[in-house]
């Protein structure tokens, strides 16, 4: 856990990243978060590209930045990618905001400024020495340094978004909008905002709207204008009967009119035969 | 997004980090595709994630190709689970057979490097679900091994002993399901170099058939005596194809000079596009092991007749419906019909013809005759 200078814990950091040999896969450098949350969006995002996550619950945040190529390679030649995981509350949010403006920079664009960054305090000797002994961990104070020596983001102008939304990464104004809310998320606001690779279409995200947090979402080569997510039917409303059920009730409504049908025949079979015999 | 009455038909890869799990998956996946193409039947990806993840893949081996080298920067090593959903639809609602095949990082397979935190329990039951296994192989590991020490660190690079304990334990598995068909497949990768039947000029395939003999015979002796009905296969496949090994290196490791690791060089060959080989022998051998599943529920249904006509239900009972399944989706289909009957009649008819078209088409694709690379143990 880092300390601010009062002594509590403000923001808690881990990498994951891995060594060049086979046997030194993907891993935590030090302590891995007790909670692997970001494995929710298994479906919706490859971690192995540009991925970002962001929650808040209006108190804490939690963010998840993965795919950032480092320049080390592995025993095969691919390039390997480091993980960042972060927490905190509210107040301490500063730099998280410029790390997540920098990572979409170089998302877009052809810079290494967090990839970079992380290399520089992360080379290989020290990777694979904290892959083998895990316990060694100065890994939380290293990266709050790297994070605080990271340039301000870009400011953002305010601008009306609907609530919840998808939108593709490539428009510069999504990429805004994501830092505005992103900004809000770590200032107290609860709410989602998610860059997911894997998602096609607004029907791919709908299971995220369950949650009634905001949700905004960048996704990759998606159609460049700005989807409004509708909220589903509120609780309570019973959704319209599918063809099959509507066909079932009706079959159903049909078998009880001849079932009242027979009867009533039958009662009025009775009753004459009453009245005929006297 | 799965349909629960849909057969799902569960395949699982076995092999440690950096072998070629990730490449093999979606090189069968568009191999089957490939296949199908021209035939009423379609392989398609369930949900967008499956879609996307196979265009990522197939943009970063793209994009390793150019300029004449093989530059695999892109291709990196797998940091999460992940599930592919495919379909091999016929074009009927619910009566296509769901392929699901379970991508993970080679790291958490291995107890020892297993990471804290992996998600592993969920890939173990997945794999015990399983009705197919593969184990890639890097066959250039095998194949550019000169001294005896390369042949000593070869098994640790392969991480044998691990891939034998994980399909001992699916054997195990296997054992207590004696009714139903089992099917391990071994599949070297990264062999284009080793054959000449896909623009390569020499034929070392044999050594390479030795070699994979010599280093897995525990885990192909082992599959007689645990598990007798399990098919064992051998199907090297080339999941780039227009690559040749250029050169090889074997590097003492910084941290402990007594073990080496490989690495290999590979250049490209022209045109320089992917021309995978020997998937459609795997998905061949997985059509044939559909059929055998039927004709197996089929035999026993016929057997116990006289006693009762319910064996398939029992069956169904005892082995979570796939062998049912596999009997209602391959037998064309009654309930399906029985369900359609209610719609409109013409339309039953096409459908009816679709899920027959189907069958067909497993059927054919089984009884192909496999290429010259596949060997049966
Ligand atoms: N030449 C050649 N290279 C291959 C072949 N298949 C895979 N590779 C390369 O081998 C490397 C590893 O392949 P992956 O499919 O990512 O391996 P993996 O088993 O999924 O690795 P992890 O995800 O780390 O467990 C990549 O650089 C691939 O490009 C092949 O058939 N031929
Ligand atoms: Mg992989």
């Amino acid at each position: 856990m880092a300390a601010s200078g009062n002594g509590d814990p403000v923001i808690s950091a881990a990498v994951q990243t891995r060594g060049r040999t086979r046997g030194a896969d993907y891993a935590f450098l030090g302590e891995a978060p007790e909670n692997p949350w970001w494995r929710t969006y298994g479906g919706y995002t490859t971690f192995e590209h540009p991925t970002i996550l962001l929650h808040s619950d209006g108190e804490c945040w939690e963010a998840f930045l993965s795919g950032i190529p480092s320049r080390r390679r592995d025993a095969v030649g691919t390039t390997i990618r480091f993980t960042l995981v972060l927490s905190g509350s509210a107040a301490e949010a500063g730099p998280v905001l410029a790390l997540i403006g920098a990572w979409l920079g170089d998302i877009v664009g052809t810079g290494h400024v967090v990839a970079d960054a992380l290399d520089a305090v992360f080379g290989e000797p020290d990777v694979e020495r904290l892959l083998a002994n895990p316990d060694d961990s100065d890994v939380e104070g290293r990266v709050l340094d790297l994070l605080t020596a990271l340039p301000p983001g870009p400011t953002v102008a305010a601008a009306a978004s609907p609530p919840d939304w998808l939108w593709t990464l490539e428009v510069p104004e999504a990429r805004d909008a994501f830092l505005l809310q992103a900004g809000e998320l770590l200032d107290g606001h609860a709410g989602r905002a998610l860059l997911l690779n894997l998602v096609g279409s607004p029907t791919d995200v709908e299971p995220l709207l369950r949650d009634p947090r905001t949700l905004a979402v960048l996704g990759t080569d998606l159609d460049p204008a700005l989807v409004a997510l509708p909220r589903g039917t509120p609780p309570g409303k019973a959704p319209a009967p599918s063809r099959g059920t509507a066909r079932r009730l009706r079959t159903e409504l049909r078998a009880a009119m001849v079932l009242v049908a027979i009867l009533v025949v039958t009662l009025v079979a009775t009753l004459g035969g009453l009245i005929w015999n006297r | 997004m799965t349909d629960t009455s849909r057969l799902v038909y569960r395949i699982g890869m076995v092999g440690p980090s950096r072998v070629g799990k990730t490449s093999l998956i979606t090189a069968l996946l568009r191999g089957g595709q490939h296949l199908l193409e021209g035939t009423p039947v379609a392989m398609k990806a369930i949900g967008s994630s499956t879609q996307k993840r196979l265009g990522q893949h197939r943009r970063d081996l793209e994009g390793s190709l150019l300029a004449g080298k093989f530059r695999p920067g892109a291709l990196g090593g797998t940091q999460e689970k992940f599930l592919f959903h495919l379909l091999l639809d016929p074009g009927v609602p619910d009566a296509g057979i769901e392929l699901q095949l379970l991508d993970y990082p080679g790291g958490w397979f291995d107890p020892v490097t297993r990471p804290p935190g992996a998600d592993w329990e969920e890939c173990e039951h997945f794999l015990e679900q399983s009705s197919v296994l593969i184990v890639p192989i890097d066959a250039a590991v095998l194949m550019e091994a000169t001294s005896a020490t390369h042949l000593r660190v070869m098994p640790s690079i392969l991480a044998t002993t691990q891939v034998g304990d994980v399909v001992r334990s699916w054997l195990t598995e296997r054992k207590r399901r004696p009714d139903e068909p089992g099917l391990l497949m071994l599949c070297p990768v990264k062999c284009e170099s080793y054959f000449d039947d896909n623009g390569g000029d020499r034929d070392d395939s044999e050594e390479l058939l030795t070699w994979v003999r010599r280093l897995y015979h525990d885990v192909i002796d082992a599959v007689p005596g645990e598990a007798p009905h399990v098919r064992t296969l051998y199907c090297p496949v080339d999941t780039i194809g227009c690559v040749e090994i250029t050169g090889a290196e074997w590097t003492p490791e910084p941290g402990d000079p007594a073990t080496l690791a490989f690495s290999a060089e590979y250049g490209v060959r022209p045109p320089g596009r992917q021309a995978i080989k020997g998937a459609d022998d795997v998905l061949m051998a997985l059509c044939r092991h559909l059929v055998g599943a039927r004709q197996r529920v089929e035999e026993a249904v016929a057997t116990e007749k006289g006693r009762t006509a319910t064996t398939a239900e029992r069956y169904a009972e005892r082995h979570e419906g796939f062998f049912l399944d596999i009997w209602y989706v391959l037998n064309g289909e009654r309930r399906y019909r029985r369900e359609a009957a209610e719609d409109v009649r013409g339309a039953a008819v096409e459908a009816d013809k679709r899920v027959t078209a189907l069958t067909e088409i497993i059927e054919d694709l089984a009884s192909r005759r496999p290429g010259g690379r596949v060997r049966q143990w």
